[in-house]
């Protein structure tokens, strides 16, 4: 048994341990503010300025936007950076379960979608007068949204590479597609079959549909669906998360990326020693690599 | 008793590669144990196989009892790590790092700051617990690692090149922490590069080569290997271009090795080669400055054993 209580409990512990420390490390970083605020917040006011378009129609897609890029953000920022640092090993020896470590991951970008997303919504409601006559739905849909693109990141996360930008690159492959097929500029209502189909298998769809229905600009689908959808591509990602962190560590340790094993240097031998002949290195084995293969005679 | 490790056929392939080769030893509590290698000789492999960071192929490892795979959490919970290099999280402060490492392990929150206390206390760091780690120099960020890897109070602590890169003062430092760690009843598995410090440290050392162990014993008895081998070292008043090859050309002397100032000449028969190397001096006019005779030497060892 654990020091502190039954697995479980140490599990839930240590990934609320792991969001806090995350959140204190990260959320102030460079890489996370850019691609976590500035880069969903200019990039919609470039669609938005100089078009008029009332602020109840804009806030949800600003809100669904600034949601999934802040909370994706912390798990492609931290987990490579972990690597790089081998902070992740102190992780992966603790007595805890890999999900833990990666629950861990998904809080801390959760919260930080939480606190990011709830800006537009302040400003839209503060200082700009706009209503929302559903605010809990609202809430629900921050939180729900906030979970699903935190597993979405820490999903991409897995790829195995020491550098935070190679899987925000990566990513961005993927969430920049999805703004233009979501709703989140153009009402889906208008777009063509093709895109209306699109909009299935991408989360922000139900996400931003949620937000219109909490602003009360009307949504495609009822709330129910878009939580339903928003939790299913959660568990969705979380699963898939799971697997390709422990399928692609295997594979980058097997194929060099991630090994940890430096170059050959053995000091050389001063003159006047020879090789014990009880204790000389191991016959290479014909064939064999460096360390013989395992195909070998 | 059970041991604290027990590695029986630990074998590690990445891919094609054999990295670990049916590895076996066992470490006695309350040992220092050290584990030495080249590079890529398959020292962190087994380190990362015996602390659950990866799986082995084939064999097993036990820990304090617990199987590494079968029982990961409860190994873990007796394993302290300390990777090579200072994995300190540099945005927290010195308390909040320990805090943390004690929270991954599941240590109640007054134990906690209890340990943490008592620990940045002993490594001297408790004066600096407000300030952020990245601000710390690299003996203190060291020194920060291998509090964050004590707070759970470990049974085995795993410490990979504790010293590496860290100046006189900051490396005596840790190894003066090592040894009361040990005396506090703490195993110590100690992977390093460093002969001098295997030698002064460890009980028992063990030799990994291409994956396989070429040896294990005391320090002392590795040394017996190389019995044969001993060594003149001897340093002029001045280095006249030819002195190395009327030094390799002495009666006896089977090598010569210049070590900064010094020459270092490897003999089977000292006595004979001191009587040379004054024979050389008063002939040619040199002062000897200094005059030492020396057995084998664990880094002998090493390098016997690696085939270097």
């Amino acid at each position: 048994m654990p020091v502190g209580g039954s697995h479980v409990r140490l599990d839930f512990m240590a990934a609320w341990a792991i969001a806090k420390k995350d959140l204190k490390s990260y959320y102030a970083r460079p890489g996370a503010v850019m691609f976590g605020i500035m880069f969903p917040l200019f990039m919609f006011l470039s669609f938005i300025v100089g078009r008029n378009i009332p602020v109840e129609q804009a806030l949800p897609g600003l809100t669904s936007m600034v949601v999934m890029f802040s909370a994706s953000s912390i798990g492609p920022f931290s987990i490579p950076l972990e690597r790089r640092l081998k902070t992740f090993d102190r992780l992966l020896s603790a007595p805890i379960s890999f999900h833990a470590i990666l629950a861990g991951k998904v809080f801390a970008g959760a919260l930080y979608g939480l606190a990011v997303g709830a800006v537009p919504v302040a400003v839209g409601t503060l200082a700009l007068g706009a209503e929302v006559p559903s605010p809990g739905l609202l809430i629900l849909d921050l939180a729900v949204s906030s979970a699903c693109f935190a597993a979405m990141g820490v999903m991409f996360a897995s790829f195995p590479t020491e550098n935070p930008g190679n899987v925000t690159i990566a990513m961005n492959f993927v969430r920049l597609p999805m703004l233009f097929v979501s709703g989140v500029f153009v009402p889906l209502s208008g777009a063509s079959l093709a895109v209306r189909l699109a909009s299935l298998v991408s989360p922000l769809t139900y996400s931003n549909d949620l937000a219109r229905v909490s602003y009360g600009v009307g949504g495609m689908m009822s709330a129910v669906l878009d939580v339903a959808g928003l939790l299913a591509f959660a568990a969705v990602f979380v699963a898939l998360g799971a697997v390709l962190h422990r399928r692609l560590r295997e594979w980058a340790e097997a194929s060099g990326a991630l090994r940890p094993v430096g170059p050959l240097s053995p000091p050389s031998r001063p003159p006047g020693l020879k090789p014990d002949a009880n204790l000389q290195r191991r016959p290479r084995r014909s064939g064999a690599g460096q360390y013989g293969s395992r195909g070998a005679p | 008793m059970e041991k604290a490790i027990e590695a029986e056929g630990l074998t590690k392939y990445y891919g094609p590669l054999l990295a670990v080769d049916h590895v076996s030893f066992s470490v006695e509590r309350g040992e220092i144990f050290g584990f030495l290698g080249p590079n890529g000789a398959g020292k962190t492999t087994t380190v990362r196989m015996l602390t659950g960071l990866t799986d082995p192929t084939s064999g097993t490892a036990r820990v304090a009892g617990h199987d590494v795979v079968r029982e990961h959490r409860a190994a873990k919970m007796v394993i302290g790590l300390v990777p090579e290099g200072s994995n300190v999280y540099a945005e927290l402060s010195v308390w909040d790092n320990v805090m943390f490492s004690g929270e991954i392990h599941g240590v109640p929150r007054e134990e906690r700051k209890r340990r943490a206390k008592e620990i940045l206390e002993m490594f001297e760091l408790y004066g600096r617990r407000k300030q952020k780690a990245g601000k710390l120099s690299k003996g203190l960020k060291r020194r920060l690692s291998i509090a964050m890897a004590l707070v759970h109070d470990p049974e085995v602590l795993f410490l990979d090149e504790p010293t590496s890169g860290l100046d006189v003062q900051a490396a005596r430092l840790v190894k003066r922490i090592v040894r009361e760690l040990n005396d506090n009843g703490t195993t110590i598995f100690l992977t390093t590069h460093n002969m001098d410090e295997a030698n002064t440290l460890c009980h028992r050392v063990a030799v990994i080569n291409r994956g396989r162990i070429a040896a294990i014993d005391t320090p002392e008895r590795l040394k017996m290997i190389v019995e044969k081998t001993h060594s003149v070292v001897v340093s002029f008043s001045s280095r006249p271009s030819w002195l190395r090859r009327r030094l390799e050309g002495l009666p006896s002397v089977e090598g010569v090795l210049e070590e900064g100032d010094k020459f270092r000449l490897y003999t089977g028969d000292p006595p004979t080669v001191l009587e040379a190397v004054f024979e050389l001096a008063r002939a040619e006019g040199l002062r000897i400055l200094s005059l030492n005779t020396s057995g084998p030497t664990l880094e002998d060892v090493f390098v016997r054993l690696t085939g270097g």
